[in-house]
């Protein structure tokens, strides 16, 4: 039996580690809280930035990717305080290699508290490092662009994730417009194993740099419009659809759900009032879920297995 | 999750008058549960449409009247468009930890820079209020950012103004000259590094403000991670400590200054280092 997906979340690295939004309101209330992004620190030993870097522009803000949180302090700390409070956990996952991913998602796997996690999200927009054999060494790893710049390489990844994973735990990929062919990565992350799709709207402005906010919300609707199209034509599976980017108050939850999109996350939205996080989740139950009307199932009756009819045939 | 909820609620400001190169808010709010402390901040929404991330202004003082409510006072900076008396205004907070108060009268040195001088002359005043000796240090280049100057030479036994470049040297020698117990630093980061590295020197406690409340591209609450620290006792496991949600106040010796990448100029932390090995 496949959980819900969350109808809202706060995006990977806007909700502090999910444990600050408490301060807010009650998490309970919630579908679920999104901790992440989860990762093994890649400059940890290089002195690399420790913290990500906000500069504000018009109706936007440009950030350097979030610092990730060590996998150790969410099995130690994280996982056990949401397990205690009964609030389901989707976990944000980033890594710059498969095997790194699938390292990462067997230690959270080992976690006495795994069973509180409702989703796992794979980050398609993290950098990926190309590791080639080189002479005199093993490999030599360099950054090689994002997971989503390569459809093949995003199948091996989600397909390297799902076998870490409960087979009923939903799998979810998070990717960017910024991929030359966003449908192209989309089958692929559905063939490998995402049963959701995160779409992200977030611009690149340059390395290691993205613009997100209000201003990029026309870019999200269009990529969710665009893949749900695509799914409707039978050209991607039809999976659910979340939009991040550019999701700021409740107009724009209820833009996104009307382009097709089945749940959002808040990004910079909740950085300037985080009570919007309970808004946009009243706001959004009370909607009707593209998930539920899409898919034409025919009912049939028990007693005399026979159609119903769902709509009165036409007079006239 | 006993604790009360944050939430936005609206306050009327009552004043707005200048105070050096920044303005000084009054905003009646309905009584507060719990008694506000220097080092705590509050949350504004943004002043323009086409802004994002809210601002965030230090609490300078606090006054609670049974029956009225709690009349807050906050320092913020003189630019952008500012409420007038008599309108509303939306705020969360005060958040944030507060300066601890010493359990026994002992010396003190404060060090302010910028808006925060108001938020470290209330430090002052309740300083004073149990018992201890009280010296101020203010940073500035520009005369106007010495704040509340009058105030403070009421507060505080001593008041020295020093430039930003040589804050770390008028720091080490007034620490030489009292040998206070504990050293307070409200204001930015580089001058909560130079308070930490000189109390660290004199081995004295310091308590420093580890978020330059005020400062752009910070979100307030906590959630962002703009403002994270790293923990000296982790060093190898990278754990951080994030001062908007933990903080704004932090002893200064939990947080490993060598490896704090920050943007904005180091206040003389080199200074010291060369004035240790001379």
């Amino acid at each position: 039996m496949r959980r819900p997906l969350p109808r809202v979340t706060a995006a990977a690295g806007c909700g502090g580690s999910g444990r600050e939004l408490a301060r807010f309101g009650d998490l309970a209330a919630l579908d679920a809280v999104l901790v992440g992004p989860v990762g093994a620190r890649p400059g940890e030993a290089a002195g690399g930035p420790v913290r990500t870097r906000l500069s504000v522009s018009p109706s936007g803000l440009v950030h350097t990717p979030a610092p990730v949180l060590p996998a150790a302090q969410v099995v130690d700390d994280l996982l056990p305080w949401f397990r205690a409070r009964g609030v389901p956990v989707v976990l944000a996952v980033r890594g710059g290699t498969t095997g790194a991913v699938a390292d990462l998602l067997l230690g959270l796997r080992r976690s006495l508290d795994f069973g509180v996690v409702a989703a796992v999200e794979i980050d398609l927009t993290a950098e990926r490092e190309d590791t080639r054999p080189s002479i005199g060494a093993l490999a030599s790893t360099e950054p090689a662009g994002p997971w989503s710049a390569d459809p093949q390489a995003c199948l091996k990844l989600l397909s390297a994730a799902r076998e870490q994973l409960p087979r009923d735990l939903l799998l979810t990929a998070k990717l960017a417009g910024e991929c030359p062919d966003p449908l192209a990565t989309a089958r692929a992350a559905i063939g490998g194993g995402a049963r959701a799709l995160v779409l992200s709207g977030s611009v690149p402005t340059g390395p290691q740099e993205h613009l997100v906010g209000p201003a990029v919300g026309p870019v999200t609707l269009g990529l969710v419009s665009r893949v749900r199209a695509a799914m409707a034509a039978g050209r991607v599976p039809d999976v659910p659809v979340v939009a991040v980017g550019g999701v700021h108050d409740v107009r724009t939850a209820l833009l996104a759900r009307g382009a097709g999109a089945s749940g959002v996350q808040l990004g910079s939205g909740l950085l300037g009032d985080p009570a919007l996080l309970w808004e946009v989740h009243d706001a959004l139950a009370l909607a009707p879920d593209p998930e539920d009307l899409a898919p034409p199932l025919p009912l049939v009756d028990d007693d005399h297995a026979t159609p119903v009819p769902t709509t009165p045939a036409p007079t006239d | 999750m006993s604790a009360p909820t944050l939430h936005r609620r609206a306050g009327e400001v009552v004043a707005n008058r200048p105070l050096g190169a920044y303005r000084q808010l009054s905003v009646v709010l309905p009584a507060l549960a719990t008694p506000a402390r220097p080092g705590q901040f509050v949350i504004v929404p943004p002043a323009r449409a086409d802004h994002v991330l809210p601002r965030t202004w230090w609490v300078a003082g606090e006054r609670t009247e049974a029956g009225f409510g709690t009349t807050l006072e906050l320092v913020v900076p003189g630019t952008g468009a500012l409420p007038a008396p008599g309108e509303e205004l939306q705020l969360t907070g005060p958040v944030g930890r507060g300066f601890g108060l010493p359990t026994t009268p002992v010396t003190a040195v404060v060090a302010a820079q910028g808006a925060a001088g108001a938020a470290a002359r209330w430090l002052c005043e309740l300083l004073r209020s149990v018992g201890c000796t009280v010296h101020l240090v203010s940073c500035a280049d520009e005369p106007e950012q010495h704040v509340d100057l009058v105030l403070a030479r009421r507060s505080a036994d001593g008041v020295v103004l020093t430039e930003l470049g040589s804050a770390a040297a008028t720091l080490a020698d007034l620490t030489h000259t009292l040998t206070p117990s504990v050293l307070y630093a409200a204001g930015p980061l580089s001058l909560s590094r130079t308070v930490a590295l000189v109390a660290e020197r004199a081995g004295a406690v310091s308590q420093v403000s580890g978020v330059g409340i005020g400062a752009e591209g910070l979100c307030g609450h906590g959630l962002c991670g703009a403002c994270d620290l790293p923990l000296r006792a982790t060093a190898g496991r990278g754990a951080t400590v994030r001062p908007c949600a933990d903080g704004p106040v932090l002893r200064g010796a939990v947080v490993d200054w060598a490896a704090v990448v920050d943007g904005d100029s180091v206040v003389a932390g080199d200074a010291v280092v060369e004035m240790g090995e001379s």
